[in-house]
């Protein structure tokens, strides 16, 4: 006798990606589950109203300004993460482990708390350009997409307007071909140092393609939107927009749990359960290779429990993601297993740094922690032989290089300096700063792995990811194109002394680890994320990107999310 | 001797009278706001404490109930961040693990967790404050108390040596206040901003080299000469 499972779809995952699934499918009327390590809302789900004046004093408090600095993994049964210099708590592997290792580490990491990463993300939200879908064919690298520009093009642009997005439609054009569909929001203005720089910049090129320092398209209101203000220039959009300016999930969490919030609410809707405090361990698959259950272990009394749906999605990010695939069935190795590719091809923009003081002052400190970047080298012929690269201008100085300004502080106080002249030394020697951030393509690798450690995850009972992440040639020779760049940029802007920061840095984003296609022997999922093995299972996010582009993944993966919702809401309809 | 009050007596109003003393040499500032004062003095005796006075809860809270009792008059006894037992004892040993002593640059400086001076070193500096413009800028030089004391006023925390990482925050009530901000004219990060756009504009007071003549002044000697 089999029962009629209680939910449609069980979205593992209440971040980015399981909210705007959640809310769009509750929409249709469909009976969605959510389950999450998180504990709090920060939002009250009655009326909507938000919640957040216990992160900020958290982040006030914190001595570090770091992504997690408010969050702390609360709920998750694991240790805080509050330092990026140490991801034991996170990541094994000799990178992590052993104090003499030379191995590269993956830097980036996730928020083990309800809404996600998009709680400290900074809200840069690019298009990838057309080629990257069909980088095999034109250019060598990676893989092709299983979908064009062309198919995402309409979903890119119900994206920007579902989390927000004020851009600049001309200079977007450009690269990303919009058919006349305008930004839901005009730009953000540019900083003081932007303008500067685009009218010192003017008619410069590089290897024959020009250098503009456009406004970049941003989830973050240049007008009021979705009853959220305009942004003030609270100079924190990364760890915690203050004034939720920002996008952040909680707008689509908030959807989801309560319709009648959404302001397109539809008769019929219903509202999405979710279950805190759950740590997801695996999944079961019956004979016929469809998944029955998902198992979570309730992090307060660690008992484990199983729920059943007629379909599953795992919206729990690229790392997350394999390591519960790897972790179901572990005896016979793992779920959605043919191709052997869960867990390949883990990839990160990798960030280069470089700064210099301008012969100017540029005034950093005002506004979001970036504006304008220089999207114009992201594509061309050169993409055979190295990745592209995009540069982000921060308005923050050398805080990331230098830990400006508290580096120059201290700097100046070991030198003797006080009072007013103490004062004046700081404001020349800050005002001046200049940093960029070369965000560099990679191509993914195969050996660029998550799998499972021995170690146990403390208060869950499931293997650590452990990670061994390569740093590919491609990688390197994008690099060496960046620091040319850069370096003939900052020369540009009077900087004598242009400072390169050795190490490369993550840019938190998680990509690859699961790779989308249409060939099952050569991919995990086809081109909605459903895995070719398991006809109710569905993985989702930038876990499926065969490539990554230059630019930020997290406009695709919402493209990418409305496109699979639209899809799993017809074959609901259907059935 | 044996029993001592908290911070060896420190935590009293004559010696928080002698902190806003050296504070208004170093800072060229006499009218410093007493309730600031009060929070950063707290902040300079609780980053002098090591790790090992707060082993647990018990001997945490006599340090705690006497800070209270001293930041009542400020409006901001139960601020979020007081000495605490857990924070020194989680953040040694984070910082410690193996692979956890790395700085985010990859340097292998280790991460400071305990100010680098003692309750002793506080009275020693607060007892006798220098009279000169050159004895303060040596004792600056010589002295992490002294250099904490600016670090606090500038940053509403006490600095590491190492790239000026926070090591201790002062009461979050304090933290718009750092003047830091407005000595460089940017907006104190995660203090609400101005207002949209205000970023497209150089801030009120320009900056200039120190070693020429500021614009300020070349308006002014301008205008004289116009006159
Ligand atoms: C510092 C930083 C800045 C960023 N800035 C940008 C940017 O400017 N532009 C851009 O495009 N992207 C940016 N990103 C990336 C962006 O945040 C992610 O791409 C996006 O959040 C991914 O969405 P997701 O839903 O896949 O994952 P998430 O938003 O991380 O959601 C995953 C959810 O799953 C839960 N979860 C995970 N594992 C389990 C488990 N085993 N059991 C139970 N629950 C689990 C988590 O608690 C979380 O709520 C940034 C990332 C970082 C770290
Ligand atoms: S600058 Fe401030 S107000 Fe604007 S998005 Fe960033 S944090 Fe929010």
């Amino acid at each position: 006798m089999s029962t009629r499972p209680k939910y449609d779809v069980v979205i593992a995952g209440a971040g980015f990606v399981g909210s705007i699934l959640a809310n769009k499918l509750g929409q249709a009327g469909i009976k969605v589950l959510l389950l999450d390590y998180g504990d709090t809302l920060y939002f009250d789900p009655k009326t909507g109203a938000d919640q957040r004046q216990p992160l900020i004093d958290r982040v006030f408090a914190s001595t570090s300004h770091i992504p997690n600095a408010a969050y702390w993994n609360e709920g998750y049964p694991g240790p805080q993460m509050p330092y990026e210099d140490n991801l034991r708590p996170y990541y094994r592997g000799p990178a992590y482990e052993d104090p003499n290792s030379k191995l590269p580490k993956f830097q980036s990491t996730y928020a083990k708390v309800i809404g996600g990463t998009t709680w400290h993300w900074l809200g840069t939200s690019l298009r990838y350009v057309p080629s990257t879908f069909r980088e095999r064919t034109l250019y060598g690298r990676g893989a092709d997409w299983p979908l064009t520009y062309q198919d995402l093009e309409s979903w890119y642009w119900e994206a920007e307007k579902e989390i927000g997005v004020s851009g600049d439609d001309a200079s977007a054009n450009l690269l990303t071909p919009r058919y006349g569909r305008p930004y839901p929001m005009p730009p953000i203005v540019q900083s003081y140092s932007d303008k500067r720089m685009a009218e010192r910049l003017a008619g410069m090129t590089f290897e024959g393609m020009p250098v503009r320092v456009d406004p970049t398209p941003q989830a973050r209101n240049s007008v009021p939107y979705q009853d959220r203000p305009p942004c003030a220039g609270s100079v924190n959009c990364i760890p915690l927009c203050p004034i939720q300016a920002k996008y952040d999930a909680t707008v689509h969490l908030k959807r989801a749990l309560n319709p009648a919030l959404d302001p397109a609410n539809r008769e019929g809707s219903v509202p999405a359960e979710l279950i805190k405090r759950a740590a997801i361990t695996k999944l079961e698959v019956d004979g016929s290779g469809k998944v029955t259950k998902l198992w979570y272990r309730r992090v307060g009394d660690a008992k484990d429990v199983a729920v059943e749906g007629k379909e599953f999605v795992l919206a729990i990010h690229a790392i997350e993601i394999p390591r519960i695939l790897l972790n179901s069935q572990r005896e016979s190795g793992g779920l959605a297993k043919t191709s052997g590719l869960v867990g390949c091809h883990l990839m990160d923009h990798n960030i280069v740094i470089a700064y210099g003081l301008a012969d100017e002052p540029l005034y950093p400190f005002r506004g979001p922690l970036s504006t304008s970047g220089i999207e114009s080298l992201r594509d061309g012929w050169f993409r055979r032989d190295r990745g592209a690269f995009r540069v982000e201008i921060e308005n923050i100085g050398t805080q990331w290089a230098e830990n400006s300004p508290f580096g120059q502080l201290n700097a100046l106080l070991a030198k003797g300096l006080y009072g007013k002249s103490l004062e004046r030394q700081l404001a020349w020697d800050v005002g001046r700063q200049v940093q960029i951030d070369g965000l560099i393509e990679p191509e993914g690798q195969k050996d660029s792995t998550v799998t499972l450690s021995d170690d146990l995850e403390p208060g869950t009972g499931v293997p650590l990811p452990k990670i061994s992440y390569k740093i590919d040639d491609y990688t390197l020779a994008g690099r060496v194109a960046f620091e040319k760049f850069s370096t003939q940029m900052l020369r540009a802007l009077g900087c004598d002394d242009v400072q390169i920061v050795a190490d490369l840095k993550g840019a938190g984003h998680l990509m690859g680890t699961c790779r989308m296609g249409t060939n099952p022997r050569l991919s995990v999922t086809d081109g909605f994320g459903r895995t070719h093995d398991h006809p109710n299972l569905w993985l989702t996010g930038s876990a499926l990107f065969p490539t990554v582009d230059a630019a930020n993944p997290t406009l695709t993966i919402a493209a990418m999310t409305l496109r699979t919702a639209d899809h799993l809401v017809r074959q609901f309809q259907h059935h | 001797m044996a029993a001592t009050t908290p911070f060896d007596g420190l935590l009293q109003d004559d010696w928080l009278a002698k902190f806003t003393r050296l504070s208004s040499l170093l800072l060229e500032d006499d009218a410093l706001p007493p309730w600031l004062a009060r929070a950063y003095y707290c902040t300079l005796l609780a980053g002098a404490l090591p790790p090992s006075a707060l082993p647990d809860e018990a001997a945490t809270k006599p340090y705690q109930d006497a800070i209270r009792k001293f930041l009542a008059v400020t409006g901001m006894p139960n601020t979020s961040n007081l000495p605490d037992a857990t924070d020194a004892v989680t953040r040694a040993a984070q910082h410690l693990a193996p692979i956890g002593n790395l700085s985010p640059f990859g340097h292998n400086a280790p991460f400071p967790y305990a100010a680098p001076f003692s309750l002793a070193d506080v009275r020693a500096t607060l007892a006798n404050v220098p009279a000169t413009p050159e004895a303060l800028s040596k004792l600056l030089v010589a002295s992490p108390v002294a250099r904490g004391v600016i670090a606090l006023w500038h940053s509403a925390a006490l600095l590491g040596d190492f790239m000026g990482y926070y090591i201790k925050t002062a009461p979050v009530e304090t933290y718009a206040s750092a003047r830091v901000w407005n000595a460089i004219g940017g907006n104190p990060m995660g203090v609400t901003g101005p207002y949209y756009g205000s970023w497209a504009y150089p801030p009120a007071v320009p900056v200039a080299d120190p070693g020429s003549a500021s614009p300020v002044t070349l308006v002014l000697r301008r205008k004289r000469s116009a006159l």
